[in-house]
């Protein structure tokens, strides 16, 4: 009952305080919006929220991904042994429906994956949702019981995983020695370095999301 | 200017209804889902700020750093689960406390 009571007060305090916030906040003001506009030609890109993302705070974009990575290997390290395969992760070995529905799924999945990937810098879209898509791919995949044999499933997930992060701090490093600060891209090469630095994300996402997904799975034989 | 509203007051709702099932649930997994809820109910609210106007683009600054907490999220979901899963199964833990 004190529970209760106490959650009760909680909620009803959080309100009042998040009520008053979207008070005094200045939802009138133009926030960033007009910066952003303006220095657009700069970023190499036309979509306004990409150009956020992977140019002007950039630094961001590059430590989730290393976030991205840390929670993968978290999940990695988390079965040192070979454990049994819980059962709601059974693989469907022999389920030919799912097989078959994978089969003709996975090209499309993929097409659409560089679709989002190159529509990003000018529409909606980009790496992480590009990854994602990639990613429930690979989920259904795995679900499916189509894997590599574990000598080579090892390396290439651990590869994958590396790549986005790898790319991005390889960009930022040579953006330095170039001259600039971390991560200023010259104006002339931002399309280019920006486009470079999504698909390895894409690729470090989707492996990020399988791994999650099936920790236990990607260490078994 | 409405439209937003409902939206930020939907995230409050989300973000409340979470906060209670955090502080109440005894289960674990719960809480875990619970505080996704939050979270959601954070990109939420973070979004409906982001409006301007019907006929003026939304500040994208917002909408990047949401994207962004997408992700963390999901990570930290994941994790949390896989940890919950791991305590189970070596009995250090009961997982309904």
């Amino acid at each position: 009952m004190a529970r209760v009571i106490f959650s009760v007060l909680m909620a009803t305090v959080s309100a009042i305080v998040v009520g008053a916030a979207w008070e005094v906040l200045p939802v009138s003001t133009s926030g960033l919006q007009p910066e952003v506009v303006t220095r657009l030609g700069e970023s190499g890109v036309s979509n306004p929220v990409t150009a956020v993302l992977l140019n002007f705070r950039s630094y961001d974009t590059l430590l989730e991904v290393a976030v991205l990575m840390a929670a993968a290997v978290a999940v990695l390290s988390l079965h040192p042994h070979q454990i049994a395969v819980s059962p709601n992760v059974a693989l469907q070995e022999g389920n030919e429906v799912l097989g078959g529905f994978v089969r003709l799924l996975a090209p499309l999945a993929v097409i659409v994956t560089g679709y989002l990937l190159w529509i990003g810098a000018y529409a909606p879209g980009g790496s992480f949702q590009a990854g994602a898509v990639l990613g429930a791919m690979g989920i259904l995949v795995t679900l499916a019981g189509i894997r590599l044999p574990r000598p080579a499933r090892i390396p290439a997930e651990r590869i994958l995983l590396v790549t986005g992060l790898a790319v991005f701090m390889a960009v930022a490093v040579a953006a330095t020695i170039a001259g600039g600060a971390l991560l200023e891209y010259p104006v002339p090469h931002a399309s280019a370095l920006i486009l470079l630095i999504e698909a390895a994300v894409v690729m470090s996402v989707a492996m990020t999301m399988i791994v999650l997904f099936s920790g236990a799975l990607s260490e078994e034989g | 200017m409405t439209a937003a509203i409902y939206y930020g007051l939907a995230g409050i709702v989300l973000f409340l209804t979470g906060l209670y099932t955090v502080i109440t649930a005894p289960h674990m997994i719960r809480k875990i889902l619970a505080l996704n809820i939050m979270g959601s109910g954070v990109f939420l609210f973070f979004i409906a700020t982001a409006f301007r106007g019907i006929d003026i683009s939304p500040d994208p600054v917002p909408h990047a750093l949401v994207l962004t907490g997408l992700v963390v999220s999901i990570s930290a979901t994941a994790l949390g689960l896989w940890l919950t899963v791991e305590s189970q199964r070596t009995g250090q833990h009961d997982a309904r406390r």
